[in-house]
């Protein structure tokens, strides 16, 4: 069935629907998937559910993800994804789209009639899109049932994209050829022939409508008729040498030989990869037999046999390059994206000359799927190594971190130990006491300077100085002048005891302030000193424990790839072979057919005789 | 020294005048007596000179005058109750201070503080001072007392205080003022 | 020694002597003075420190002045607990007139007469009205001459702000 990639990746987008995306993780994970990065959409969707950090979407996250594994390739998880989404009792819209997906599974594994079960929960739920790729997907049903007038049915309902639309047609057509119904065939397929196409891909079909219809009414006894759709294959297209051949065939049977090998010489020069190559080499001395160029005809055979030995030769070399097992790692060298998927295909064939037989190769299916496997399995063998040696680098810092803190703890340590904070904070309540004692008091003595506090000492023991007691005019006189003295700084002292006690009452808070701050910082010492070294047991624990792991799936990676490298292998080779075996049965022919001119010509020779 | 000479010339002229034996004894006593008197005496005057030359120490550090300054101080010794509300000051006919005292510094005045009201730098000779004060007493609220004082201005700094006190009238303040040099 | 506090001293009269330009005061130490206040008691500006003062410069005969005073009366009600000081300074020459207004306006800040304009000479005030704030450490922060409404705003900004010192 045909779909073409385009549509299968807008649907493998579309899974998700539009989505406000209030979950931050959940965006990233989109932002992932929408550039087809799956491998990583996956990891941050695991890790977000591992985390719980999907409050709203939780149940969109697991379609996400089943959707994603499905992108991915890994058809039983996504499988088991589905089915447990389903047996939840979910929203309508995620039920629906549900049903698709494990429609799509069981039917890519070959249950086609659970498949078809699945299609028909569907209620109508579904987004646009996704809804035309079940509809192809019911009538792809149909028809490898056999039940082409089901899907004809289902197909011609469909009113919607005109690329959708000329690719139903196209299977209708199929289905309609290979129930014998040509006459209606014809039209769709006739139709589809003369298309507009506004791209490669609706190109490429009309080539293929084309081509089918030529063929078609070949094999339905009408080569006139063939002609028209043949010729309106591309010269220059992919199918434009089996359109060659097919003009021949149409004007041999008409008996139009001289006309036939018109197609038939230009198709021989192309490159003889190709069987209808092959056959025109066949067909060209078949034609000229008939025309009685019977030594011309000879002469065709004996190159045919010929280039078929060389041929045959080319293809054992190139089997014994695949067994070497160069081939492959050729394929991946330029491969320029370092994602995974579903949807990758190889856009350009590397060098060399085994790359001809791979152009071949490459249309099936098998080996499509199997070289996505080996370049998916290089992609986790590269991110196991990176992780192993982002492991070795935690497990360094870790230890780093260890040392750091063994060797900084005794300074810790020590200045705590000689901080005393509790002494400082004790000392600064008594000093609040002692502040609030002084302005009860009005204690203006309590704060003066030291110069004014030895000054008044000073003259308070000059006030107790007997000599000062004594009835003379001169003692007399002293004890003014230090009434007088004594009485200047007092005042000087009371005058500046508010300015002086605000000053020190705020000195005093700020002081305050700052203990609490470094108490609190203290605090936070403490703390981590407990916690520390426990946090990087648990981190370090978890690094070592990781390690194992990845050493066993990097062998586990190892032999994979193994496997998946003998299996593209036998892949090739066997195609190699088949290729090789249609040689020589066209050898064989050939040979035939020149025994057949030469007893001819005995036979015309021992009559002539 | 000289006072040491004095005395040893008193006692030898006492000496050569020696008479009868008993008056002697009651002259030495009364002798001895002078003679720890005087002792003290000068004990004491020394005293007081080195209290002088520390008093004058403190007045650099505290009052600091320069020589041609005049500093004027308010204190009080009242008794009753009396609440200064300004001091006016006129040198020379000329206002040099109008100060009013908030109710803390009036209290500061009456625990003992001295405030320097005023510092003038006045030439040598006669000046005259005129200082009032207005205050709440206990029975009348609107009080006023001035004095008046001729004083000279000599070479060195000077001092003078106006001491607000009811000492000699009770219950009516009033100025007495102390000159220093 | 003597000699250096003597200087000291005369710089200190000097600056006391000197009237300041207004607008060139931010910064400086606000001059201390007493003035008696409507209540007979004297009132010391230095007897402040530790408090925010603001010094409002008014007289009857000012509009504005009339405006502004019933909002910085709003001020002294609500920050006075916490530190701030309002001293209004009435420069008529007749002080009943303005025992009368402060009546007429219901005013609960402390006011204080300068009649012989010594105080307000002393801050250069130059318009009408006048207000000045002087932080807890006694230097002037802020000086602002005339209202507009809008001006109590600024105020209380400014308060505020020094409160928090």
């Amino acid at each position: 069935m045909l779909s073409g990639t385009t549509s299968l990746t807008q649907a493998a987008q579309e899974n998700i629907g539009p989505v406000s995306i209030e979950d931050p993780h959940y965006g990233e994970v989109l932002f992932y998937f929408y550039q087809e990065d799956f491998f990583p959409a996956i990891v941050r969707l695991l890790a977000a559910q591992d985390q719980a950090q999907f409050d709203d979407h939780a149940e969109e996250a697991e379609l996400l993800l089943g959707g994603l594994f499905l992108s991915y390739g890994h058809h039983l998880r996504a499988a088991e994804i589905f089915e447990r989404l389903l047996a939840d009792n979910v929203a309508p819209n995620i039920r629906d789209r549900t049903w698709f997906f494990l429609a799509k599974i069981w039917y890519q594994r070959g249950y086609h009639d659970r498949a078809q079960e699945a299609l028909s929960s569907i209620e109508n739920e579904l987004p646009v899109n996704l809804q035309r790729e079940a509809l192809m997907l019911r009538a792809q049903i149909a028809i490898d049932a056999g039940e082409y007038d089901r899907a004809i049915s289902l197909l011609q309902d469909w009113q919607g994209d005109t690329e959708w639309a000329s690719y139903a047609k196209f299977n209708i057509g199929v289905a309609l050829v290979r129930s014998g119904r040509v006459d209606e065939a014809r039209t769709l397929l006739d139709d589809l022939g003369h298309l507009n196409p506004f791209n490669e891909e609706l190109t490429s079909l009309r080539d293929r409508a084309n081509l089918a219809l030529g063929f078609a009414l070949l094999q339905d006894g009408q080569p006139y008729a063939a002609k028209a759709p043949l010729q309106r294959v591309r010269l220059e297209g992919p199918f434009s040498n089996k359109a060659l051949l097919g003009v021949g065939w149409a004007d041999a049977e008409t008996k139009n030989f001289q006309r036939a090998l018109v197609p038939w010489m230009e198709l021989r020069g192309r490159d003889l990869l190709d069987s209808a190559v092959q056959e025109s080499m066949l067909a060209i001395p078949y034609a000229m037999a008939k025309l009685d160029s019977i030594s011309q005809a000879a002469d065709h055979y004996l190159d045919a046999i010929e280039a078929f030995y060389e041929e045959s030769a080319r293809i054992d070399r190139t089997i014994g390059h695949i067994n070497s097992g160069a081939m492959f790692d050729d394929f991946l060298l330029d491969d320029p994206l370092d994602g995974m998927g579903w949807y990758w295909r190889l856009e350009e064939l590397p060098q060399g000359p085994a790359a001809r037989y791979l152009f071949h190769l490459l249309a099936s299916h098998e080996f499509q799927e199997g070289l996505k496997n080996y370049r998916d399995l290089n992609h986790l063998k590269r991110n196991l190594t990176g992780w192993q040696e982002n492991i070795a680098v935690y497990a360094n810092m870790i230890e780093t971190r260890l040392e750091a803190y063994a060797s900084r703890l005794p300074y810790v340590e020590d200045a705590l130990a000689s901080a005393d904070l509790d002494g400082m904070v004790s000392r600064k309540l008594e000093f609040d006491a002692t502040l609030g004692n002084i302005e009860e008091t009005h204690d203006w003595l309590a704060l003066a300077t030291q110069p004014e506090f030895d000054m008044w000492e000073d003259i308070s023991d000059l006030e107790n100085t007997p000599a000062l007691q004594a009835s003379l005019p001169e003692a007399e006189e002293a004890r003014d002048k230090i009434r007088l003295l004594k009485g200047v700084l007092q005042w000087q002292l009371e005058r500046d005891f508010k300015d002086r006690l605000w000053r020190v009452k705020r000195d005093v808070r700020q002081a305050g302030e700052a203990l609490v701050a470094t108490q609190r910082s203290r605090r936070k010492i403490d703390e981590t000193m407990r916690t520390e070294p426990q946090r990087l047991a648990e981190l370090s624990d978890r690094v070592d424990g990781l390690t194992p792991r990845i050493e066993a799936l990097q062998a586990q990676v190892a032999g994979a790839l193994l496997e998946q490298h003998a299996f593209l292998q036998s892949i090739a080779v066997d195609e190699l072979q088949a290729q090789k075996q249609r040689l020589e049965t066209y050898t064989v022919q050939a040979r035939f057919a020149l025994a057949a001119i030469y007893d001819v010509s005995a036979s015309f020779g021992d009559a002539s005789q | 020294m000289t006072k040491t000479f004095i005395r040893v010339v008193a006692m030898v002229t006492l000496a050569i005048g020696v008479a009868a034996v008993a008056q002697d004894a009651d002259e030495a006593e009364s002798r001895q007596e002078f003679r720890n008197l005087d002792r003290a005496v000068q004990t004491l005057k020394k005293d007081v000179l080195d209290l002088n030359r520390d008093l004058f120490m403190l007045e650099e550090e505290l009052l600091f005058p320069a020589n041609s300054q005049v500093a004027f101080f308010i204190s009080m010794d009242v008794g009753a109750y009396f609440e200064l509300d300004s001091v006016n000051i006129k040198i020379d006919g000329k206002e040099v201070a109008n100060y009013l005292y908030t109710v803390r510094e009036a209290d500061a005045l009456i625990r003992g503080g001295v405030h320097r009201v005023h510092m003038a730098n006045l030439k040598t000779g006669e000046h005259e001072l005129i200082a009032i004060f207005t205050g709440k007493g206990p029975h009348v609220r609107d009080y006023r007392r001035g004095a008046t004082l001729s004083f000279t201005k000599g070479i060195g700094a000077k001092y003078v205080e106006l001491e607000i006190t009811d000492r000699v009238k009770k219950q009516q303040p009033e100025f007495v003022i102390k000159e220093w040099e | 020694m003597k000699i250096k506090k003597l200087a000291l001293g005369l710089v200190f009269s000097i600056l006391a002597a000197t009237s300041l330009a207004s607008s060139g005061m931010e910064g400086q130490v606000a001059p201390d003075f007493a003035l008696k206040s409507t209540t007979g008691e004297n009132l010391r500006l230095s007897e402040y420190r530790g408090d925010v003062v603001m010094i409002n410069f008014w007289a009857t005969w000012c509009g504005p002045c009339r405006q502004e005073m019933p909002l910085l009366d709003e001020l002294y009600g609500r920050y006075h607990r916490v530190g701030f000081n309002l001293l209004g300074v009435n420069i008529d020459d007749d002080t009943t007139r303005a025992l009368r207004m402060v009546e007429e306006l219901d005013l609960h800040f402390p006011v204080v007469f300068d009649t012989r304009k010594e105080v307000s000479r002393l801050y250069n005030v130059e318009a009408m009205p006048a207000t000045i704030l002087v932080d807890r450490e006694g230097k002037i922060r802020h000086v602002h001459h005339g209202y507009k409404p809008g001006y109590e705003d600024k105020y209380l900004d400014q308060i505020r702000a020094l409160l928090r010192e």
